[in-house]
This record gives structure tokens, sequence and C-alpha cells, in this order.
């Protein structure tokens, strides 16, 4: 283990990363469609008999949006970056290396971004209108090349395309498969969600006639986008490497650690969500004075939902990936996941570890903080005490030996001790079931043996498990 | 055109007021409109419903959890029928094991229906509370009042019954605790308890009376009670708070409940339907290891978190103390029952404000102990 | 001075992870020089901010004279200058992660509950700033307490900062504190140098606003508004006097932390020498021309005094970036690195920095215009 894997207890790592990541990406997507909404909303007013009290208005809600956008907006942003660091720094390495000058063009995008918004909106009143509205739309078109650039890096990771570790193939990593439709997706989302917002900001009026509207003028950008969203996702779907489609179709069926991949329950997710949007605003369209503020935040809500449904869909996707097919999600390079690195003892190629006695619960448990940690905590989000529940001493060890058949795991790095150790730490989470590595290990090397004896011995394959499990029992008396 | 109408008999004129909201003759919908109304004139319903009104302040998001827990229970029904379609009660372990491995979706819907079941409870608890805060109980409302809180107790039995019939270890030994304190009540207490389980234990016979109580005894009552609930509610209309009355007639603000207010809750409505797929998506409910009736109970067993202020407040009278805390916890629902009568002025008198005052004191013990339980 | 027994564990038993297999898209002196300009530029703007939010409260706290003008100065342009101090902080932590990823991404996991702690810190501080600037008429009672606590905040983040950024020069201090905390509450406390660095920088935002205000000063006398602008050059000047004299303080005492054979480099005539004599002529150049700035109220002479002083702030930076280098030396050498040259996407870079500059430059002239004829009428 390279690095030092970020233990938090009971939500874990990628729940952090998951909690600002979803924030970030419900508001950076207000932020660029909201760009392309007072664009609009711009000319509009320019047309309208009212236009200086349309534009009232638009100034209340650029102030709403410039505060939300670079206070929530952009410091939720690095927030992403730090987070990333502390749950995949061998991952966020390989992305800062691989494309520093994509990152670095993109800062250059966000700096006129939000130098731009500023004028804009420090020079309201100053302004001529022709140049408040070049900047309006100057300003959608910049954050759409922000959008343009991370989407390189973010589709990068599930679908890398002809780029391998060895090439740096960096037009392939951007431009990948993955790209375009993922490009298409979040322009319509973001439009959406600029509707959204302008209508949270619009429940605000106290004119009826005034928010009626500027209600229905911004259902306009709500209702169109809703419909596209699944038409891009289809093609999106048609990007998706086969193991991510497989993950998902085995995902109807079973809860937690079982068959039913979470993958699928996000899915529907954000198709409900979605679907509850549409609905939502075509109700509000029908009479838009009766949208209360608690209607509107409902709406951003859902958004909300949606955007957690699709981002978990996209990460799900790539498991048990971090980069598909070049890094594991616990920074278990592939090229070192050969049968003779694996079957190492793990801490003699780990460097994280204290000294531990082999085969005691230290021992155990700093293979789970160094190797499992990454995803999975002991008692909450994910938690290894409910999905070990079952567990027995050999089942256990058996379980940890094809770790990367259940298709969302990646191999287990280490030898039997290893694997013994892990086993007794997890089942000894429960005090009831607590037994020394020792044992487990014994156990488990005694139930080989009768797999392997021969044919005419296989009845007692069974009373000798039992034998087995009843030792341990006996062991775990005699540790008392 | 009015004149060719009178002449086909039965067919009821259309008020003059009316007429302004239904819409252009000429379109599709005033057409089926007036067709309709012609043949049903049900304007003397219609204006009984449009009459309600609630009333705009900052805190008006408070009239929306009566909406929201019609919006969960309707859930509740979904799903449970949904489960029903799998559930057998001969097999409860094993049919609900089949639900959540093998039935397509069967862990979602199962996920769902414990959700919306906590978030329903939790409403139930926030309606009340905030009805409680707002002196909405008093004259003239007592007997919606009193409707209100037969429902929030058939919710929580709802929950109670609920939660037994997985049959997983949890749940079985929750529930053998909650039987056998009701069975330390005096008088009708073991005869209460004997019936609830069908014998002396909690066993499969205990299952088909929750069962029957969960899917068909439960359900009647409470669409009964709702629908008397709601009738009351839409006989007197909303109550307003003090502090509302006291403004001006030019500073009382109102939004037509149809269909203004409800316009509104729809999204909000939406969102929790949303919200009880994020987390049946995040924290599935999980079935834990079928219940074994003769293994001794693991360690922590507890009820779940809406009936813990009452359980764990029992801790508070140890020994043979435990009769008297089963008054006082008693006592709290009996002064709920009693509140509209002892405090009915309006504006709120000093024995008002007493009253809220004990609320609030109320509102903590319950919000301490529960915590107290949860983290014990 | 302190003993360096730490120094004496072997180099192959520290957890040093190997560096990332893709290699440098640039060589380093380049990426080095981005950091280098892109840090500055942060540092302005934290000086900048930090500096006006701890001026306006003396300000208001004291009643100086034309605190009112002051505070609202400070209040128009600090949400501002913390928006600009997120986005230049972003470029310098990119190079440095380039650079020395191995080091900083292993501190960073050690300190994680402090590190991620800053995010919600940011957005409060940053928020607090907005609500102090949307408030101030409809909650004037709200405004000393939401400035102070933005305040108070903003330094802890620093604090963190200079954590982090210490703790990845030591690897020999890693293992322990991983050890006892794998979830990342930890703290580099243990570092000598950690409160002279972390003082000496939270000493040159007196430095940097207090100049700001010298040239504001000059700005109001061009205005006419000849008291507002003596206020503004007296405050700016005691402040600039106040963060030099913490500066040298700081600076001493830093010197006196660093460990004996890296302190000694610093007269060695190398480098840092190089650097720190920079730095220090710069320094005196800067207060020569902002002590004339506020004499004469020139608005040319504060310019070039802000913009001397950022030279000096680069000079230092870089003298900083040295000694981590000979902190690192016993494991990290950069012309050990493998350099993978990105050189089109480093074009697409370069031309999108001048492309975006100039329009930059372009579109803010003419919204200034605007404004200034506004004033004008």
């Amino acid at each position: 283990m390279n690095y030092p894997v970020w233990n938090v207890p009971g939500i874990g790592a990628g729940l952090v990363v998951a909690i600002i990541a979803t924030i970030h990406v419900l508001i950076s997507h207000f932020a660029i469609g909201g760009g392309a909404f007072l664009a609009v909303a711009e000319f509009w007013s320019d047309r309208q008999a009212d236009g200086e009290r349309i534009r009232a208005w638009l100034h209340k809600f650029a102030t709403f949006f410039l505060v939300f956008t670079t206070v929530f907006g952009a410091v939720t942003g690095v927030g992403i970056w730090f987070s990333i660091q502390l749950a995949s720094p061998e991952a966020t390495s390989l992305l800062i290396h691989q494309f520093v000058f994509a990152w670095a063009t993109e800062w250059i995008v966000f700096l006129a971004e939000l130098s731009v918004l500023y004028l804009y909106y420090y020079g309201w009143k100053t302004n001529s209108r022709s140049f408040q509205r070049f900047l309006a739309a100057a300003y959608f078109v910049i954050a759409w090349f922000s959008l343009f650039v991370i989407n390189g890096i973010l589709t990068f990771m599930l679908t890398p395309g002809s780029w391998t570790l060895q090439n740096h193939d960096i037009a392939g990593a951007f431009f990948n498969p993955g790209f375009w439709p993922a490009l298409f997706i979040r322009t319509a989302v973001m439009m959406l969600i600029a509707g959204l917002g302008a209508m949270l900001v619009a429940s605000r009026l106290h004119d009826d006639a005034l928010k009626a509207r500027i209600v229905s003028f911004s259902a306009k950008w709500v209702i169109p986008a809703a419909l596209l969203v699944p038409l891009f996702g289809y093609w999106y779907w048609s990007t998706l490497p086969g193991s991510s489609i497989d993950l998902f179709q085995s995902g109807a069926t079973g809860v937690g650690g079982g068959k039913m991949a979470s993958i699928n329950r996000f899915f529907w997710l954000s198709v409900i969500s979605g679907g509850l949007i549409m609905v939502s605003t075509m109700v509000i369209a029908l009479r838009p004075k009766a949208l209360h503020t608690s209607a509107a935040v409902a709406l951003m809500l859902l958004a909300l939902f949606g955007v957690v449904g699709a981002e978990f869909f996209r990460e799900m996707a790539r498991k048990p990936y971090v980069i598909k097919d070049t890094l594991y999600s616990n920074a278990l390079w592939v090229h070192d996941a050969t049968p003779e690195q694996l079957a190492q003892p793990y801490f003699s190629a780990s460097r994280w570890e204290p000294e531990t006695q082999p085969l005691s619960l230290e021992h155990g448990e700093w293979v789970y903080r160094l190797q499992c940690a990454t995803c999975h905590t002991l008692n909450g989000y994910r938690g290894l005490k409910g999905y070990t529940a079952q567990w027995t001493p050999v089942s256990g060890v058996r379980f940890l030996e094809t770790l990367e058949a259940q298709g969302v795991m990646p191999p287990f790095q280490g030898n039997v001790d290893d694997r013994a150790a892990l086993t007794s730490f997890l089942l000894s989470l429960d005090p009831e079931r607590a037994i020394a590595g020792s044992d487990v290990k014994i156990l488990y090397e005694q139930a080989q043996e009768a797999q392997q004896a021969p044919q005419a011995a296989l009845p007692f394959v069974g009373s000798l498990l039992l034998a087995a499990e009843r030792g341990a029992q006996g062991a775990k008396e005699g540790l008392r | 055109m009015a004149k060719k109408q009178a002449e086909i008999p039965d067919f009821a004129p259309i008020p003059e007021e009316l007429e302004a909201h239904l819409g252009e003759p000429s379109t599709v919908t005033g057409k089926a409109a007036r067709a309709l109304l012609h043949r049903y004139p049900v304007w003397p319903v219609l204006k009984f419903f449009a009459h309600k009104r609630v009333p705009q302040y900052r805190h008006s998001y408070w009239y929306m959890m009566g909406g929201m827990l019609l919006f969960f229970f309707g859930i509740q029904v979904v799903t449970g029928i949904l489960l029903m379609v799998y559930y057998q009660p001969g097999s409860p372990w094993a049919s609900v094991n089949y639900i959540v491995n093998e039935v397509p979706y069967g862990a979602l819907i199962r996920s769902i229906h414990h959700w919306s079941a906590n978030l329903m409870v939790l409403t139930v608890f926030l309606h009340l509370f905030s009805t409680f805060f707002m002196k909405a109980y008093r004259r003239p409302r007592e007997l919606t009042w009193i409707t209100g809180l037969g429902l929030a107790g058939l919710t929580m039995l709802f929950g109670f019954s609920g939660y037994l019939l997985p049959w997983d270890e949890l749940a079985f030994f929750a529930v053998r605790i909650g039987i056998s304190e009701l069975e330390k009540l005096p008088l009708l207490g073991e005869w209460a308890a004997g019936i609830a389980r069908g014998g002396s234990d909690v066993s499969q016979e205990t299952i088909g009376r929750f069962y029957a109580l969960h899917v068909m005894v439960l359900p009647l009552s409470v669409m009964g009670l709702i629908g008397l609930h709601l009738l009351l509610v839409q006989i007197q209309g909303v109550s307003e708070p003090d502090g509302f009355r006291k403004l001006p007639a030019s500073q009382r603000k109102y939004r037509n409940f149809f269909s203004d207010f409800l316009i509104a809750e729809i999204p909000v409505w939406l969102m929790m339907g949303a919200l009880l797929v994020l987390l049946s998506a995040l924290m599935p409910r999980e079935l834990g290891t079928e219940a074994d009736v003769f293994a001794a109970a693991p360690d922590g067993i507890k009820p779940e978190w809406y009936l813990l202020a009452p359980y764990q407040g029992l801790k508070l009278f140890p020994g043979s103390l435990e009769l008297l805390g089963m008054l006082v916890m008693g006592l709290v629902p009996m002064a709920l029952v009693v509140v509209p009568f002892i405090d009915r002025q309006i504006p709120a008198d000093a024995r008002g404000r007493l009253v809220t005052k004990i609320g609030v004191l109320g509102l903590i013990g319950f919000v301490l102990i529960t915590a107290w339980g949860f983290f014990s | 001075m302190m003993a360096l027994d730490w120094l004496v564990l072997s180099a192959e038993a520290l957890p040093i992870p190997s560096p990332d297999p893709l290699g440098l898209a640039a060589p380093p002196v380049l990426l080095q020089a981005l950091a280098y300009l892109t840090f500055t530029l942060h540092i302005l703007a934290v000086d900048f901010t930090l500096g006006g939010v701890l001026l306006s409260l003396w300000a208001r706290w004291r009643k100086l004279p034309g605190h009112a003008s002051m505070t609202r100065f400070w209040r128009l342009s600090t949400p501002l200058g913390f928006s600009y101090l997120v986005t230049f902080g972003v470029p310098p932590l990119l190079f440095l992660q380039v650079i020395y990823g191995q080091f900083i991404y292993s501190s960073s996991v050690i300190l994680g509950a402090m590190w991620i702690a800053t995010v919600p810190m940011l957005i409060f501080a940053y928020g607090a700033l907005y609500l102090h600037k949307l408030s101030h008429e409809a909650r004037p009672r709200w405004q000393l307490p939401v400035l102070l606590s933005s305040a108070i905040v903003m330094l802890l983040v620093g604090f963190v900062l200079v954590n982090n950024i210490t703790l990845s020069m030591v690897p020999e201090r890693w293992a322990a504190l991983y050890h006892a905390s794998p979830g990342g509450v930890s703290s580099n406390l243990g570092e000598p140098t950690l409160f002279p660095r972390y003082l000496l920088f939270m000493s040159a935002p007196f430095v940097i606003a207090g100049m700001v205000m010298v040239m504001v000063g000059a700005v109001l006398k061009r205005w006419k508004e000849t008291e507002k602008a003596r206020q503004f050059s007296s405050l700016g000047w005691s402040s600039m006097v106040l963060g030099r004299f913490l500066l040298v303080l700081t600076g001493a005492l830093l010197l006196w932390s660093l460990p004996p054979e890296i302190a000694a480099k610093v007269s060695a005539g190398g480098m840092e020498t190089l650097f720190f004599a920079l730095g220090l002529l710069l320094a005196m150049v800067s207060t020569g021309l902002v002590f004339q700035a506020s004499r004469l109220a020139r608005l040319d002479l504060s310019i070039a005094a802000l913009v001397v002083a950022s030279l000096e702030a680069a000079a230092f930076i870089m003298l900083r970036d040295q000694v981590r280098l000979d902190y690192l030396a016993p494991h990290f050498q950069l012309n050990e690195l493998t350099v993978n040259a990105q050189w089109g996407l480093f074009g697409l870079f370069a031309v999108s920095l001048v492309v975006g500059l100039v329009f930059l430059i372009l579109v803010t002239i003419r919204v200034a215009r605007g404004l200034l004829a506004a004033r004008a009428q």
C-alpha cells in the first residue's frame, strides 16, 4: 500500500467525497445553466413592456446566483479535490499527473468565468444594456467550457478509451467513448437546474402576476431538459462497458451485500427523481402563482436526489476500479495484481502498518484498514459487521480467496495468514463469535484437507466441518 | 342553448358563478366539465371543499404535515399490497427472505415500506406537536384533536405489528419484550398479552394475529378515522394561531386550499417519495437471521426508536416502582386527550401559557429519553 | 538548538510512497515557476482579505476616525478578495501535487480530519463575508460577530495549511502519527517551526492590507476627500509598520527554529542566500516606497510599493521552496524525477492563459470606465 488509507468511522471516506461532490454537482450545474438563464432572460426582458420590473427581479436572481455559486459552488469544488486526495491519493495523483495542463486550463477558464460574473454583477447599473447581454452570454460560454474540460477527466475514469498507463494517450483519454453523451446529459441537466433555481428565487415574489410569468418562463427550461436527459442517457448507456451493464442487470434482487447491486438502486433513484421533477413542474405550470417556496425547495431537493442517483451510478459503474482496468478502488494497480504478487504476505508490500503479531487481531485490523477501509466501515455505511453476519471462519477465508469473483471487489492481497487474521478480526466484531486468528487458520486448513480427500471420504466432509466448527467453539471457550 | 338543456329531463342548470371557472365552452375540457355538471350537480360539494383556506405566515409550512401523512399512508398501502403478494404468514422469515433475495425489486419495495413507516411516525410527531403548540386543539376542535390522537396511536400500533412480521431475531425479541411490558399491567395485562400473543409466549401463532391486525384491522380503522378527521377539518376550516388572529384584517393573508395550497404540496410529497428511494438506496432494510424461539436474547435488543421513550422511561422506575412508572406513562396520552378541555381560552390565558410550558418540557423530555434509549 | 534525533532513523524504514508512475508533464523548473507565480497571487489575495477583515475589525473596535468608510471599503472588497484567494490557491496546490505528490498526499491523509474540515471552514468564512456585506443595513448588530467569526475561521484555515505543509516535509513523523490515528485526527504540533511559520504568514496581511489602504488613501486624495484620505493613509501606514515589525520578529524566530544545517544554508551563499537577500532588499525598497506614498499621498508610488512587495513575497516563496528541497534532500531530488513532457497540452494552457488574460483585461477596463464615469457624475 503506497499511501496511508483515511479511516473515517461510520461513514467511510467514500461517502465524505460523495456528500461534498453531490452538493458541488448540483451547484456547478446551476452555475452554468444559470448563466444561460441570465443571458436569455436579459434578451427576454428587453422584449417585454415591463422590462425594468423583470430586470429588478433578475438582479435578485443574480445576487442569489452569485453568492450561492461562488461560496458553495467554488469551495465545494475545491472540497472534492481535498476529499478525493484523502480517499484515493493514488487515483488523484494519476489524474493530476496525467491531466495537469487540462486542470491548469480548467483553472484559467474558471478564473475568467468568475471574473466575468463579477463584472456583470458589479457593473449592473453602469454597464450598457448591450454590454450586459454580452457579459451574460460570455459568462455562459466560458462556464460551459469549464464543464467541457472537467467532463473529459470525469468520463475518462469509467471509459478510458485507448489510453493506457504506458501509452499516455491523452487525446484518447480525454475524448473517450463516454465524453460526448455525458457532455450532452450534463448540458441538459444544467438547463433543468437553472429553471428550478429561477423558480426558487421567483417563489419569493409577492407580486402574483409577475411571479406567474417568471415561473412559467422558468418551467420552459425544466420540461424540455427533463425530456432530453433520458434520450442522452440512452446514448450514454450504449457507451458503458459490458461489466457495468452486467453489474446493473444482476441488481434487481437482493439487498446489502447480496445480489442487489447498489448501481441498480441508484439508477432508479435518478430516474424516479427526474420523473417526479417533470410531474411537479407540470403541476406547478398549471397554476404558476401557487408556487410556494417550500415547493420550490422541494423541487431543488428532487434535483439533488437525482444528482445523487446519477453520480452514485457513475461511481458504482466503475466497480471494482477507480480508473477502469488500471487501478482498483483500494489503490491496487492492476499490473501488480498477478497471482504471484497477490499471494505474497500483505505486509511485505505495504508501508503503513505498525509492527503486529502475525495472526493477531491487530494484524487483521491493519489488513482491514489498509485494504478494505477505502470502501467499507465496520459498523456504518457498507458496514462489514453486517456484511459478514453469516460468515463462519472457514467460509470467511474462502470468501476472501475469491473476492474478485463478486464482480465488485478487487482481489485480496495477501496469504492465508492475512486472510485468517482478517476473518478473525471481522468475526470478532461480534463478541459472541470472537475467534483467534490462529484458530481460523487451523479450521481453514482442516477444511481444505477434507476437501482434497478422495471421493469416498466425501460423506465425512460434513462431519469434519462440524467437528472443526466445534473445535472453534472449544477454542473460544478456552480463550475465555 | 340553455333552452335546449331545459328540455332534457333531469338536466341541471349550472349556476352563473360557476360558469366563470369552467373555461371556454368551445374547448374540450370546458365541454366535458359542463356535460358532467349537467348530469351530476355536485356544486354544493364543490362549494363545501372550496371554502377551506390556509392562513399564510412565516410558519405556515406546518400545515403541510397532515397532507404529508396522507401521502406516506398512501405509500404504505401501495407497497404493503405489493409485499402481501409474496408474504406468507405460515413461513414468515422464508417468505421475506424470498422477497429480499429473489423477487425483482422486492428488497427495494420492502426498504421503501420500512423508511416510509419511519418517516410517517416522525411526521405524526411533527403534526402532533405543531398542532399542540399552535393550540389548534381548542374549542371547537376538540373532537378533531382526539381523532388525531387516535390516529397517532394506530400508527404506533401499525409500526409495532409490522415489526414482527419478518420474524427475524431483532423483531422477535423486541416484540417479546414489548408484550411482556404489557403483561405487567394490573388487572387486564395478562389477558391482553395472551390475546396479543395467542399463547404464553410469542410464537408463530402471534404472527397470524399481528398479520390480521396489520393488513386488515388497522388499515380499515385508519382509513375510517382519517375520513372523519378530514371531514371535521373541512367543516371547521383550518385553525389560526393567536398571533395570526391578532393581526389587522388587511395583514391576514390566506391561500385557498383548493388548489393553491394543494398544488404547492404536491412537489413536497413527491420529494418525500424520492427521499424514500434515496434512503432505501443508501441504507436498504436488511433481514436478520431467522428468529430462534429458544435462543437467548442477544444484547442490546430495543424497540424501534418511536417506542423508545416509554420503554426507556420505565427504566427510571426500578423494581416495585415499575407500576408507578406505567401509571406515569399512561398519564401522558390521557393528558393529551383532556388538554382541549383544560386549555380553552382564546387568546391563550395564563393557564394556556402554562400548558404550552408543560408541552415544551414534555417535548424536551421525550427527545432526551429517546436519545438516552438510543445511545444506551 | 534542537537535536535532530529523528533524522537518525534509517530512510529505508520510512513509509514514503513511490512517485507517480506517469512522471511529470513538464520539466520541474517550469512547474516550479508556475507554482511560484500563482502562490504569490494566492498569498497577496490572502493578505488583502485577511488583513482587510482584521483592519476593519480594529477600526470598528477602536472607533477610529473615518471607520465607517474604512469598514465600508473592506465590506465591499473582502468577499471578492476571498473569492480570488480560493481561486489562486488552486494552481499552487496543483503544481505542488505534481512535484511533491507522494509527500503532500501522505501528510494530508495523516491530518485527514483537519484537512477536510477546511472545506466547511472556508464556506463559513466566505459566506460570513457575504452575510456581513448583504445584511449590514438590515441587521447592524450582526456585523461585529459575523466579521469576527469569519476572521477566526480564516486564521484556523491558515493554521491547518501550515500544519500540512510542514508535515509533508518530515516523513520521519508520519508512521507514529498515522498509527495513533488512522482517521486522521492528528496535528503537527510537535513541529518546532510550526508556530514561527504560521505567525510569519499571519503577519504579512498587516503589510499588504496596510499598503492597500495607503493606495486607497491616494485615490481618495485625488477625489478631493482629503480628510478620509488622511485617515486611510494613516491607518495603512501604522498597519504596515506593525506588519513589518512582526515579520522581522517571526522571521528571526523561524530561522532560529529551523534545523541548524538548513538554517546554515541561508548564509552559505547558495540559492537560499540569494532569495533571502533579494527578499530583504525588496522589503526595504517597498517600505521606503510606501513611506513616501503615504507622506505625499501619491498613487503611483503606492502602486509601485505593492508591486515591489509582491516581488518580495515571490522571493521569500522561492526561498521557502528551497528550504523544502533541503528538508527532503535525503529522500528526494528534483533531477531524479521522470519527465514525460506534454508540450501540446502545455501550449493549449499557455494560449488559453494569454487569451483569457487579454479578454479579462479588456472587459475589466470597459466596466471600470463605466463605474468611474458614474462616480464622476
